[in-house]
């Protein structure tokens, strides 16, 4: 699995574009690098993002039309900003409550009482 | 302001040749991150080479050698999957409504010419051919005119979008190709009959109303082209090119 060594990939990977989608819905703009940083400063650490897992769920998301991309001139190399479409916004709700849901049922299911740090 | 020196830039630059990236928008996605990870790094006050730097970065953000190479062909296969996935919804949506006589209308047109100006087959066979190539000639002007093919080369790398582009527009042309040669050896196939005699005639056989059909069937594609070209092509290139060089 591409995506972090500390917690199971295969657990995160069904989040990924959740993840991402929140991520966008909280920030104007973000390029590719930052994304990943936050990710790992939100979770402490806990999920890394590799570009390997990163990119092609950001690609995915812009074909389906979640996602729209600006382009700009930075230190003179060129870097690519993902910002929410209008369809992406909509998306982002449906998907951050279907996740909320989906972890309600899955703490029912396996009985697991949330650790407070 | 950039906590990285220009030379470790540079030497960045430089050792990302030896990964295949073969695609400009991929590159760029790679360079840049690459550059920002180690400036991070230099913010935080490591002062390793940047050759460490740079191999840790690529072995745990990029996944190393391998992963990055695979970017080029995941990328290349989400993007023509989407041009060929609307390409084909515009075509189709030609044999609704009242689409349909974008095909209707092209098709008479040619059946009564051909009555009343003896329009020849061989005409027509050149009208598809002309409708086959007319969306590669178009992207090609509509491109070089929009400085689409020039501003995005990165290092010397062609673009991910313009490739793919020029590819939509040549499945026409093969189509057409493929349809005319094949057509002769699976009329013989069936028929039993020899099929070298109809090669020699060069697709006349097929006949005045069977090849309206098919210029008017090629009408409607180099339009669907035409459009993919106008929408998504137009909004994945202006993504591509950076602001400060986009010709407004």
């Amino acid at each position: 699995m591409y995506i972090c060594f500390m917690s199971s990939g295969k657990l995160i990977k069904g989040t990924l574009q959740t993840i991402i989608l929140r991520l966008l819905e909280e920030n104007e703009k973000l390029y590719g690098y930052e994304i990943s940083q936050k990710v790992k400063e939100l979770s402490g650490g806990e999920f890394i993002l590799t570009e390997g897992a990163l990119y092609p769920a950001l690609h995915k998301l812009e074909a389906d039309g979640f996602v729209e991309t600006t382009t700009d001139t930075v230190d003179g190399r060129i870097r690519k900003y993902y910002a929410l479409s209008q369809e992406g916004e909509v998306e982002a709700k449906e998907k951050l409550s279907e996740a909320a849901v989906f972890i309600e049922k899955l703490q029912q299911v396996l009985n697991l009482k949330p650790t407070t740090s | 302001m950039s906590a990285l020196p220009t030379w470790e830039a540079q030497w960045i630059a430089q050792h990302l040749k030896i990964y295949t990236i073969k695609y400009a928008e991929v590159y760029n996605e790679v360079y840049d991150h690459m550059v920002s990870a180690v400036e991070e790094k230099r913010r935080q006050g490591d002062t390793r080479d940047v050759l460490v730097l740079f191999q840790e970065t690529m072995d745990t953000d990029l996944g190393g050698y391998q992963r990055v190479e695979r970017l080029d062909e995941k990328r290349k296969k989400m993007v023509l999957r989407l041009m060929v996935r609307n390409l084909n919804m515009e075509f189709f949506s030609h044999f609704r409504s009242m689409k349909a006589l974008w095909l209707v209308i092209p098709i008479l047109f040619m059946v009564i010419s051909s009555w009343i100006f003896s329009l020849d087959t061989k005409n027509l066979i050149i009208l598809i051919y002309g409708i086959a190539f007319s969306p590669f000639v178009y992207f090609l002007i509509y491109g070089m005119r929009n400085r689409y093919f020039r501003t995005i080369r990165t290092k010397r790398k062609p673009s991910l979008v313009n490739q793919s582009m020029f590819q939509v527009c040549g499945l026409i042309m093969m189509l057409v190709n493929g349809v005319f040669a094949s057509l002769p050896t699976l009329y013989s196939m069936f028929t039993g009959q020899d099929w070298v005699h109809l090669v020699h005639q060069g697709a006349t056989y097929l006949g005045i109303s069977t090849l309206a059909i098919v210029a008017g069937l090629g009408l409607i594609y180099a339009k669907s082209v035409l459009t993919l070209i106008h929408t998504d092509y137009g909004k994945m290139i202006r993504e591509v090119i950076p602001s400060d060089k986009m010709i407004r």
